[in-house]
């Protein structure tokens, strides 16, 4: 009898800690949230995190506002919702650079991997490879054979030593075995300039820069880093189908909270985020770019936890530190 | 002849009530935050983005591009009556707009600086209409080598900038290239001069800088001098609108070489409408007859880099259009804004989109028609902020300054920059150390070593690099004579009074 007692006594527990945590998630939330984005208003992260906020305001129910703090690659935005109080809503929207902090950025004031709650990686921006029009190759065999005939005559530009985008090409580089020299400039915009004149032979970025030279012939996309190709342009074959394998070099998005936020409050953001990406003004901007992906927490976790040693890798065979 | 009638439909797609309205409400606003010191375009534009999602295409690039030079407009109002820029383009302004002001001259020179700014803005237009495809091309042709030898050009002429000792001005334009390196060295990824402060890993902001040294110094250079009424006002009549044949003759070259220059660095990616001005007062000083005049409210420099940087605006547009690069971080939005709506910038807009391309150059010059008219009428109500009392109008030019450069990252870190070279500012107005050639050094010193470091990656370290293209050498030849110049021209003046004046004898001791 008295077991019995204790056993309901215990299930009565539970069953209140249950409702407990269900009210607090259906309470959630009660006022706008702020997703901050730590780059600056206008430019292409901006443009899609203001896209889906607009659709993810009405699936929860209150304002998505966008905050823009932008500075240091992303990690001004990024401390600033690491001290933010764990409750949902102060929220952060961030790129494939928290990966590359821990190599680059060592003496940060956190850790992406311990001081954040991934939510959910949202969608995905192959990077193109595309190379000077001018260069007598068409396909990603003939590149990289010319490339070894030629080693170290080529140029790589990139946006700045340790971005990503650096680190991307570098790997592209260290994987296939090509040795071209490495030629930083101030941006995305001077890379592609510099490629289209022939001062930079090979670069690598995402699709929605690069359109425009790539449809007016300046330069040739000559591969996508997706495992299929893109709707943005099905004409640009895949690494996989000219023979490089196991590799996928795309930039993406994703959703994170302060660590602390209560499980259920990131299991509803993940479903609200989710759900908002269905809206077909967001499926067209993001597929002018990359695809839509909406990952589970743990997922988005595991990226990263991955994609941080990969990059600290990459850089030590650079030599980049 | 196929270009006038593209020209005459993009004038009926600008003239329609929706995209006249959306002009007119652009450059309205542009003048308003060109006016206000430490709000600029770039952070109004942002601003404004999310709004034109929902319009047409057209009528939005027409709307946010008016904002843009709309605000090269207004800047120079504040330049000249209060001696604080209202953007940093116009910073330059102040050395002879606001002494103009002191002796009662304040409408002529509002006067003359919207002329200028309209015949500068209007040049560029024509260069965009008839020769937009070509020189994009020739604009790609520019690698880091003639980058680096037109930033070094630039730099010698800057170190000559101002008037008073030439050796503050050097220490000045030193000291700008020290400030130039706080942030990350994007050729090493090493962080350098931040004092371990993440807020300056990517530099100075350019906006704080300038309105720190010229907006924040100014209100407290002042504070410290308390004088209750500091200059006169002078009249505005209608007839004091429209420069005196003196005037115009006064300043038709240098309203000429000014929007040659900004027309040029507006071509380039990177160089810019702030550059601009600053490059066509330095060549008005070193063409002038009386370089010592300049600083004492002489239209010659006012005249020269409001053209400059009105031109330089405009012909920004050649490589974002025609080539989908945008040349600064306004035009970057300006691209971006297109892209949203599913519109590539490139060799093929002017095919693709012909409604849009053509409709979006007629509204530049309609805009720049309207904001004539627009500050005409009005010079005379600015000229009133004058009788503003200065302790009211200072606390809100403050306190804009600091919403300003606050709105360009959302960090109250910029605040304390901005009022920290404010105090730098006034220590070096009273020191009487220029500000202009920091300015300039911190513009220049980091294209400069970007430049030059590339060059030589790309050259594999060969150092006739800089020298074996025709534009290299002809930077680096105009240099060598600068420099020499610069030496040669004291001791000549020294040799030349002493010849004036025989030595009395016995005086052999010196």
């Amino acid at each position: 009898m008295k077991r019995r007692t204790s056993l309901k006594l215990l299930a009565a527990i539970g069953a209140l800690g249950l409702t407990s945590s269900a009210v607090l998630a259906e309470d959630f939330p009660t006022r706008p949230i702020t997703v901050v984005l730590p780059y600056t208003a206008g430019g292409a992260t901006d443009t899609l995190a203001r896209v889906i906020a607009a659709p993810l305001g009405t699936v929860l129910g209150q304002p998505v506002v966008i905050e823009n703090k932008p500075g240091a690659g992303g990690a001004v935005g990024a401390e600033f919702v690491a001290r933010s109080k764990p409750d949902g809503y102060t929220i952060l929207f961030h790129t494939a650079t928290v990966s590359v902090y821990p190599t680059t950025q060592p003496d940060l004031d956190f850790d992406f991997r311990e001081d954040f709650a991934p939510i959910t990686l949202a969608t995905k921006a192959p990077f193109v490879i595309a190379v000077n029009a001018s260069l007598p190759v068409n396909t990603l065999q003939e590149f990289l054979e010319y490339a070894r005939a030629h080693p170290g005559e080529l140029n790589h530009g990139s946006p700045g030593t340790g971005t990503s985008t650096h680190l991307t090409a570098e790997l592209f580089k260290q994987k296939t075995g090509i040795d071209l020299l490495h030629v930083p400039y101030g941006g995305s915009s001077a890379v592609l300039t510099a490629t289209r004149s022939g001062e930079i032979d090979f670069m690598v970025d995402t699709y929605l820069g690069i359109q425009g030279a790539v449809k007016s012939g300046d330069v040739k996309a000559l591969a996508v880093g997706t495992k299929t190709r893109q709707a943005f342009n099905p004409d640009i074959p895949t690494l996989e189908e000219q023979g490089v394998t196991g590799l996928e070099l795309a930039a993406w998005f994703a959703f994170s909270a302060p660590k602390g936020t209560p499980p259920e409050i990131i299991d509803q953001l993940n479903a609200a985020i989710i759900e908002a990406m269905k809206d077909p003004q967001v499926k067209k901007t993001v597929e002018a770019q990359g695809e839509v992906v909406g990952t589970t927490p743990e997922e988005l976790r595991q990226r990263i936890a991955e994609e941080v040693d990969i990059w600290a890798a990459v850089a030590k065979q650079a030599g980049i530190k | 002849m196929e270009t006038l009638i593209n020209l005459q439909s993009g004038f009926m797609v600008a003239l329609q009530p929706e995209n006249l309205l959306f002009c007119l409400i652009g450059v309205t606003l542009g003048t308003v935050i060109g006016l206000l010191p430490g709000i600029g375009a770039l952070s109004t534009i942002s601003m404004l983005l999310p709004v034109t999602f929902y319009m047409d295409p057209t009528t939005a690039i027409i709307m946010l591009a008016g904002v843009f030079y709309g605000a090269q407009y207004g800047g120079s109002t504040a330049s000249i009556l209060l001696n604080i820029p209202g953007t940093s383009t116009n910073a330059i302004t102040c050395l002879d707009g606001h002494p103009m002001a002191k002796q009662g001259r304040a409408g002529v020179a509002l006067a003359i600086t919207t002329w200028t700014s309209f015949i500068g803005g209007t040049f560029s237009i024509l260069v965009l209409v008839f020769l937009a495809p070509f020189i994009a091309r020739v604009a790609l042709q520019f690698g880091a080598a003639e980058y680096f030898s037109i930033a070094v050009f630039g730099l010698i002429a800057a170190s000559t900038l101002s008037p008073g000792s030439a050796l503050k001005g050097l220490a000045m334009v030193v000291l700008g290239l020290v400030l130039g390196l706080v942030g990350m060295d994007i050729n090493s990824g090493v962080q350098r001069l931040n004092l371990g402060m993440l807020e300056l890993s990517d530099g100075l902001n350019i906006v704080a800088l300038a309105m720190g040294l010229f907006g924040v110094a100014e209100i407290l250079v002042n504070l410290l001098r308390t004088s209750a009424t500091p200059f006169a006002i002078g009249n505005v009549s209608f007839k004091s609108l429209f420069p005196t044949r003196q005037d115009v003759r006064d300043s038709t070259f240098p309203t000429v070489r000014g929007m040659l220059i900004g027309c040029l660095c507006g071509i380039l990616p990177g160089v810019g409408p702030t550059i601009a001005s600053f490059m066509a007062y330095a060549a008005e000083r070193k063409v002038s007859r009386h370089p010592e005049k300049f600083g004492t409210g002489i239209v010659e420099g006012i005249a020269a880099p409001e053209a400059a940087n009105n031109a330089s605006v405009q012909s920004a547009f050649i490589p974002t259009l025609s080539l989908g690069i945008p040349g600064d971080s306004v035009m970057a939005v300006l691209l971006g804004a297109l892209l949203i709506h599913g519109i590539v910038p490139g060799p093929t807009l002017v095919i693709d989109q012909p409604q849009l391309f053509w409709g979006l150059i007629a509204s530049f010059w309609i805009g720049n028609l309207i904001l004539l008219l627009l500050n005409l009428p009005l010079i005379g109500v600015f000229v009133q902020i004058l009788r503003i009392p200065y302790d009211a109008l200072y606390i809100a030019m403050l306190f804009f300054i600091c919403v300003g450069v606050f709105t360009i990252r959302n960090n109250v870190f910029d605040i304390f920059v901005v009022i920290f070279f404010g105090i730098v500012g006034t220590m070096m107005i009273l020191g009487r150390y220029p500000a202009a050639p920091l300015l300039l050094g911190f513009l220049l010193g980091p294209m400069i070593e970007e430049n030059m470091r590339r060059a030589l990656l790309l050259s594999r370290g060969d150092v006739f690099t800089f020298v074996d293209s025709p534009i290299t050498a002809a930077c680096m030849i105009f240099s060598a004579i600068a420099l020499i110049w610069s030496f040669w021209q004291p001791v000549s003046q020294m040799l030349k009074r002493r010849r004036a004046t025989p030595k009395p004898l016995g005086s052999t001791q010196e």
